[in-house]
This record gives structure tokens, C-alpha cells and sequence, in this order.
């Protein structure tokens, strides 16, 4: 790939806006949800800091909010940005700066929803120690054969590929001996069984790997370079889930509509508290808008890695408010029954519902312990974690 | 509410960059701690490089200082670049704990200039103190025990205030009084009040009692209109407030992490122990979102020049369609949401990351000689300047609709 010529930010800002005239023509007052897709991934408005040709114009990521705001302006409606979400917010990130270009044919595929990806990375074993992966994959000519299990796995029910992680090499120190792979969920050796949460739902899953099979040519990067990729994947995984523009956005607006709907819930001490989460949750939003301007004007910051964990705490702390304030009330709950949400909001459901899944926010996509040792070396400089197991080889490890 | 653009401009980075420079040859660590020093030095020279020599007197002045007639009528209104001008300044001082009457004067300069009074805004601007004659911990400036009898243009003061910051610095006092049933803004020359000033906890911002026994002042303005030249001024000594907070905390961060990048315990640097590490990103995290909403606070100010009363706002739509064009009752209340939110956040942020900063430093901490008990004392202070967390956190309740 040709280094991106230099432009600056008003041109940018042009580029894009160019584009989205351009779609807007096209679309002509269209409201079909696949057509809007597959035409804006045509235009480069999928992922604007995309290459030209692969769902994107080459601008800067922060323009990303400028484009969706354009897009509305223009009477073009904006896709669902939960819609497929570790395809557009995880798998697409990793295969454009990995992927050969018959990999990155998937990613118009993955933006206009024809293939669904989840993210097949934890395991019984190893869940923040992600790079203690047992799950195995052996060479055979042009294919590779996969064994063993995962785990908390999103949406596999739904999926018809997958991110995976495996490892390749268990001669070498963990590290080294992964491979990153595109897998197809449509075949007999993977085998699928939901997984109850809390909620009484069952929205992640149990994968099982017996002799599943992925093409060489699926494999995501370079033998044994598992760790760097699933870190472009980990760091977007990251970026995606925080953040948010309007004031009230999230739990926030939840508990405060609640609030001023029923004086009943009412005490001093709830509104001390209420009104510590709503400075919380602004000053959140804030940093992340500084965060997405100084990226806009090329100028990207640590900030972003912040985001999650204060999106969890707030979302936690709030969630938990809102149970204990209704009294009774509160404890009311719509159904235990063991169901397979197709689509789920963190806000949606009822109060018991929300701080349930609210726990999971600090879990998934890394957890607060894991991002705090992130910031502590990458962003302030401290040293790095005590590792024993770093220089042994995996097959070694006591496990 | 609109998006605001929150990103410093090369000015703001540029007056940062000066104050950073001029503070860092003039106001070191040793030099705020003699603060405390009895007899307490009075950091004139420091005073006059800052206000008079460096012009940050001049740029409160702004023009809506200046001439408030014109900048009521100029349509569209164009932002008033000095609000995030002395956030930058302010930021500044924060790091430095700096003994200095900045934010304290920007809050008289700031009522001053509401009122047009031009006379005092030029006196002002050239380099004399002026400081509002109200308690530190004072939510509403227009609240007053003093009284005033008189004409209507030269009255005679009678009344006590108790920990007045910055006082002694003053030059001229700026007094809220009550005049009959009226709200006066009265200008006493500091000489003809007796200011007595007493140790506190912060040095940097001395408290001293002011009393006036029928001393001879200038009136200002009255009624309504000294009574928003009073919340103007307040807001934007909130807004300010946040700014230091945030420099302050940032500041303060920084040293704790030298700190226990160097010191060795247990055959290992602290900084290695996840128990430090987690809290240090923790503080990361608030000082980040500080700063964020610091920014927010003086640029909400910035765009909303404290339009005097009967003054009319822009008719024409500015760009980003700001729904202030169309409502300033609006207009104020999201300026006053962005400062009470960065005001109250910071109050709690810097005591809070000095106070974790102090527990970095081990027995170090407690002594005299390492700088974090600077940090902690103003931050503490700052507490209660201008109205405390929680009357702050009331104010912005009611605005948002969150009632008890
Ligand atoms: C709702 C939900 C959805 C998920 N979806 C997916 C998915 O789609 N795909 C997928 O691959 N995974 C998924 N996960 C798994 C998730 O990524 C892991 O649960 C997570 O990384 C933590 O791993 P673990 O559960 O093994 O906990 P552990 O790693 O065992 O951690 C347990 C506790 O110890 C702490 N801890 C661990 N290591 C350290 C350390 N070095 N320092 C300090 N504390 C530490 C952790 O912070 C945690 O509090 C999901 C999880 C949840 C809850």
C-alpha cells in the first residue's frame, strides 16, 4: 500500500463531503437499508479512513463523525453502527491493515451484512492471558485442521465467520506461537451451544472446535504473528465500545428520564448521587470529544484508552442507582426464561435487566484491571508487569 | 447545546507556552512555598511581570469590557476570545500553585467590566488589584451584609466580610452592599478599608477580614444589572477555577509519577506495583476529563459574551445554527451547565489526585520540603472557593431538572 498522500484537514473535510453529495445523488431519497450500504461502501463511506477502494477515502478516523453527521444533513440515513459489530468494529480494522486483497473482499461483505462475524478468542484457560491460547491448528498442505474450545463467545449463533486466534507453534514462548485466522462458522467441526448469563438470557455462546477447517489463504497475517494482529483487533475492540456525542446520551439519560418522571424515587441522598454520575458521565463525553477533535485535526491522543473504563464504571454505579431507588419497584423483572436476544441494549429491558448486564461492561473487550495496566505502561511510562511465563515455551507452561 | 470546539488555538497555546516560561523562571517550587513565610512576602514583582507586563490584565478586559454597548449591539456576536485566554493563563498558574491574585482579579476585572466602568477597567488593565470584597467560599457575589448610604454615584461603606481571598493584594475593593432596598457594586480604595489578614490553609490564596467604617466609594452599577455583572463574574471565576484545577492536577499527577518512577523498594521501582499503577491510571483518567471540561467551561463563555441586560444577541445564524442565536435565556443555561459541571468536577478531581499523590510519596509526603503539600493545600482550599461542591452540584441540579 502507497503511503497516503498529505492533505489537509479542509481537504479532507472536502473529500468527504464530496463524497457523501455523490451518495446522496445515487441513493435518490432511498431508504433500503442494503441499498443505502452497499452504496456508501461504494463511495468510501464505510470506514472513511479506509483506503480509496476498500470502504474508504483515506482521511483521517476522526472525520468518521463528520461523515455521519454529514450523511443525516444530506437526508441519507445512517446505518446501524450496532449492526454486525465485530465485523465493522473489529474483524474490518484488522483485515484492512493485514489482509491480502482477497481477504479484503470480505470487507464489503461485512458492511452490507452479508457475512456476520464473532470473535472466537477467549477459552477456559485464557481470557485476559489471551495469548495463552490452547486452542490448536495444524498444517496440512493449503488448510489448516482446528481443535479445542472457546468461550463468552458473542453472537455465534448468528455468525458466519469468525476471528480467530490459535495457536500454531507450542514449541515457542507463547507469544510467538499464534496464528490469526478467518473461519468459516458454516461447517461440521464447529459446533455452537449457547451459554446462560446472568440475565437469564443466553447472548454469548460455547464454541467447540472438532476438526474445523480454514484455508491457508484465510490465515490473517504472517505464521506465528497472532499476538500483533489480535492487537489491532483488541485496541478497535476498545475504541468501539466507548464513547458516545449527545449530552445524556446512555445510562445517563435513562436514569435521569426516570427521575424526573417519578418524584417518588426522590431523596436527598439518591440526588447526591445521581448528580455526581451526571458530572461523571459529561465530563466523559467531553474527554471523548476532545479526543475525536484532536484526532479530526491529525493529532490523535492516549485518551481513547480511558473511555471504557469510565463508560463502565458510570454505566455500573448508574445501573445499580436506578435498581435501589425505585424501591420495590425496582426489583420487578420481565422474564428468566433462557432466551437468544437477536438484538440487545444495554439500556433496553428494564432496571434489573440493566445493571445485570451493566456487570459485563467492565468484563468484555478487556477488563478495568487489564485496560489500567495498559494505561499505566503505554500512556504514563510505568514498568511492566511481572511476567514468569514469558520467555518458556508454551508447551512447558504449567497449565 | 452545540458541539463546541474544544481544541485550544495557536493564541491560547501561545499565552500558555509564555506563562509557562515566565513562571518557570519566576515561580519555582521554593517560591510558592515562601507563601508561607511569615513575614508572607508580597510577590509584587511576580504580580506585575503576570498582569501588567504580560498583558493578562489587558485581555480580561476584552472588549466586551470594554465598551459592553457595542458588543451588546454587534450582530452576529463573535466569540470573545478572552475567557479561553485566561483558561490557558489559569491552567498555567494551577501548575504552579503560583501565589498570584489571577483568578481573583479576573472576577473583579470580569464584574467591573459588565458594568462599564471604564474609568476603573483602563486603572485595572494598566496593572492595579482589584479584588471583589466577598467571602472565599461565596456561591452568590450579590449576597451581602454591607451597607451603603448616599447618592447615587459616591456612597459611604459600612460592613464586615469575613476571608476575603487575595485582599491584600488589592488596590481597590469591588464591594457588593445593599443601598436601602438596591443592590449597589460599590469601587472602595483597599487604603480607606482596615484588612486584616489571618493564616489559612492555602497561602497561595491568603484570606484576610475586610471591613470599611464608612469609607468613601464609587458606585458601579445597581440593581439588576450589578446583579448579573455578580453571576457573570462568578461564572467566569468558576470556569477559571476549573481551569487551575486542572493544571493543578495535572501538575500534581506528573510529580507523583516521577516519583515512583525513581524511588526503589522491595528491589523494585513503586511504579511497578499494580497497587500504584491502578491508581495512577485512575487519576490519568480524571485529570484527561478535566481538562476536557475545563476547556468546555471557558468556551462556553467564549461564545456567550455575558450579554447585560437588555442587551440583544445576534439575530443572524452563526454556522453551527447555535440555538443561543435564537434564545439567550438558553444560551445562558448552557454556559452556566458547562462551568458548573467543570467547577464542581475539578473540586473534586485535584484534592483528590493531590491527595493520592501525597500517599505516593511515603514519609516524603508529609514533609515541608517536597512540593505535593502545596498542591494539596490550595486544592483542599479550592474546595469552597466560590461556593462548595455541593452548592454547585444544587445549582446545576435545578438547571437540568434533576430536583430532590
Ligand atoms: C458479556 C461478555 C461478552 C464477551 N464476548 C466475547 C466474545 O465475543 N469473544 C471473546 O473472545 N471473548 C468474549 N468475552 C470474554 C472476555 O474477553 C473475557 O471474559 C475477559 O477478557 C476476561 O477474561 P476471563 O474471563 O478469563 O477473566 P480472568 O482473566 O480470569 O480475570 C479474572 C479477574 O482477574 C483480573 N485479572 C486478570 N489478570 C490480571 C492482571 N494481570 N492484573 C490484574 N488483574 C487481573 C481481571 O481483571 C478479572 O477481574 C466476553 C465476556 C463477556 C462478559
Amino acid at each position: 500500500m502507497s503511503p497516503a498522500p498529505q492533505r489537509t484537514a479542509a481537504a479532507e473535510r472536502e473529500l468527504v463531503a464530496a463524497a457523501v453529495a455523490a451518495a446522496a445523488r445515487r441513493l435518490a431519497g432511498s431508504q433500503d437499508d442494503a441499498q443505502v450500504r452497499a452504496v456508501l461502501y461504494d463511495e468510501g463511506l464505510a470506514w472513511v479512513d479506509f483506503p480509496a477502494g476498500w470502504g474508504g477515502l483515506g482521511v483521517s478516523a476522526g472525520l468518521r463523525a463528520f461523515a455521519a453527521e454529514a450523511l443525516a444533513a444530506a437526508g441519507v440515513p445512517v446505518p446501524d453502527p450496532h449492526a454486525n459489530a465485530i465485523g465493522m468494529g473489529m474483524a474490518a480494522p484488522t483485515i484492512v491493515e493485514y489482509g491480502t486483497d482477497e481477504q479484503k473482499a470480505l470487507l464489503a461483505r461485512i458492511y452490507t451484512l452479508e457475512t456476520i462475524f464473532c470473535q472466537l478468542f477467549s477459552e477456559p484457560g485464557a481470557g485476559s492471558d489471551l495469548a495463552a491460547v490452547a486452542t490448536r491448528a495444524v498444517r496440512s498442505g493449503d488448510e489448516w485442521t482446528v481443535n479445542g474450545q472457546k468461550v463468552w463467545t458473542s453472537g455465534a449463533q448468528n455468525a458466519d465467520m469468525a476471528i480467530l486466534v490459535a495457536r500454531t507453534d507450542p514449541t515457542v514462548p507463547k507469544h510467538r506461537g499464534l496464528s490469526y485466522f478467518l473461519i468459516d462458522m458454516h461447517q461440521p467441526g464447529v459446533e455452537t451451544r449457547g451459554l446462560r448469563q446472568i440475565t437469564g438470557e443466553s447472548e454469548f455462546n460455547e464454541v467447540f472446535l472438532t476438526d474445523a477447517r480454514v484455508p491457508d489463504a484465510m490465515r490473517l497475517g504472517p505464521e506465528g504473528a497472532g499476538w500483533q494482529v489480535a492487537n489491532t483487533t483488541l485496541n478497535s475492540e476498545r475504541v468501539s465500545i466507548g464513547g458516545g456525542a449527545a449530552r445524556e446520551a446512555g445510562m445517563i439519560g435513562v436514569v435521569a428520564a426516570a427521575w424526573r418522571a417519578h418524584p417518588e424515587y426522590r431523596s436527598p441522598a439518591a440526588r447526591a448521587e445521581l448528580m455526581d454520575l451526571w458530572i461523571e458521565s459529561e465530563v466523559a463525553r467531553l474527554a471523548g470529544e476532545l479526543q475525536r477533535q484532536q484526532a479530526a485535526a491529525g493529532r490523535p491522543g492516549p485518551e481513547g484508552s480511558g473511555a471504557k473504563i469510565s463508560f463502565a464504571r458510570n454505566a455500573q454505579a448508574l445501573s445499580a442507582l436506578d435498581v435501589r431507588m425505585r424501591g420495590a419497584a425496582g426489583l420487578r423483572y420481565d422474564d428468566w426464561a433462557d432466551r437468544r436476544p437477536e438484538h440487545y441494549s444495554m439500556t433496553g429491558r428494564n432496571p434489573v435487566y440493566r445493571y445485570l448486564r451493566a456487570k459485563g461492561n467492565s468484563i468484555e473487550g478487556g477488563t478495568t484491571e487489564i485496560i489500567r495496566n495498559i494505561i499505566a505502561e503505554r500512556v504514563l511510562g510505568l514498568p511492566g508487569e511481572h511476567r514468569v511465563d514469558k520467555d518458556i515455551p508454551f508447551e512447558d507452561l504449567p497449565r | 447545546m452545540t458541539t463546541t470546539d474544544l481544541l485550544p488555538d495557536a493564541d491560547e497555546e501561545a499565552l500558555r507556552q509564555a506563562v509557562r516560561a515566565l513562571l518557570a523562571d519566576h515561580c519555582d517550587a521554593p517560591t510558592a512555598l515562601s507563601a508561607f513565610a511569615q513575614p508572607r512576602p508580597d510577590f509584587a514583582a511576580l504580580r506585575a511581570a503576570l498582569l501588567a507586563d504580560m498583558g493578562l490584565g489587558e485581555l480580561l478586559a476584552g472588549p466586551g469590557g470594554r465598551d459592553p454597548a457595542g458588543a451588546a449591539s454587534a450582530a452576529p456576536a463573535e466569540p470573545e476570545p478572552g475567557p479561553a485566554l485566561a483558561g490557558a493563563a489559569a491552567h498555567e498558574l494551577g501548575r504552579a500553585v503560583a501565589p498570584v491574585p489571577f483568578l481573583t482579579f479576573a472576577v473583579a476585572m470580569a464584574a467591573v467590566g459588565a458594568l462599564g466602568a471604564d474609568e476603573l477597567v483602563e486603572r485595572l488593565a494598566g496593572g492595579a488589584v482589584g479584588i471583589v470584597a466577598a467571602p472565599f467560599d461565596s456561591a452568590d457575589l450579590a449576597v451581602t451584609t454591607v451597607e451603603a448610604s448616599g447618592s447615587a454615584s459616591t456612597v459611604s461603606v459600612t460592613g464586615t466580610i469575613t476571608a476575603v481571598p487575595d485582599a491584600q493584594a488589592a488596590d481597590v475593593l469591588v464591594v457588593p452592599a445593599r443601598c436601602g432596598e438596591d443592590f449597589v457594586l460599590v469601587a472602595v480604595e483597599a487604603a480607606a478599608a482596615r484588612i486584616e489578614g489571618f493564616p489559612g490553609l492555602d497561602e497561595t490564596r491568603p484570606l484576610a477580614d475586610v471591613s470599611f467604617d464608612g469609607a468613601a466609594g464609587a458606585v458601579l452599577g445597581t440593581g439588576d444589572a450589578a446583579g448579573e455583572a455578580c453571576e457573570a463574574a462568578r461564572l467566569l471565576g468558576l470556569a477559571l477555577l476549573a481551569c487551575e484545577c486542572a493544571g493543578l492536577a495535572e501538575r500534581v499527577l506528573e510529580i507523583g509519577l516521577d516519583y515512583i518512577r525513581q524511588r526503589r523498594q522491595f528491589g523494585r521501582t513503586l511504579g511497578s506495583f499494580q497497587a500504584l499503577k491502578h491508581r495512577a491510571a485512575d487519576a490519568w483518567i480524571a485529570v484527561m476529563q478535566l481538562r476536557a471540561a475545563a476547556l468546555a467551561a471557558v468556551r462556553s463563555l467564549s461564545a456567550a459574551p455575558a450579554v447585560p441586560a437588555g442587551g440583544e444577541p445576534g439575530a443572524g445564524e452563526t454556522e453551527a445554527g447555535d440555538r443561543a442565536a435564537d434564545d439567550p435565556a438558553a444560551e445562558h443555561a448552557d454556559a452556566a451547565i458547562a462551568v458548573l459541571t467543570a467547577a464542581a468536577y475539578g473540586k473534586k478531581v485535584a484534592v483528590h489526585v493531590a491527595e493520592e499523590m501525597l500517599q505516593f510519596h511515603g514519609g516524603n509526603g508529609m514533609t515541608w520540603e517536597y512540593p505535593i503539600h502545596l498542591y494539596l493545600k490550595r486544592a483542599k482550599a479550592d474546595e469552597l472557593l466560590l461556593g462548595s461542591r455541593e452548592a454547585l452540584e444544587r445549582e446545576l441540579a435545578t438547571i437540568i431538572d434533576i430536583e430532590e
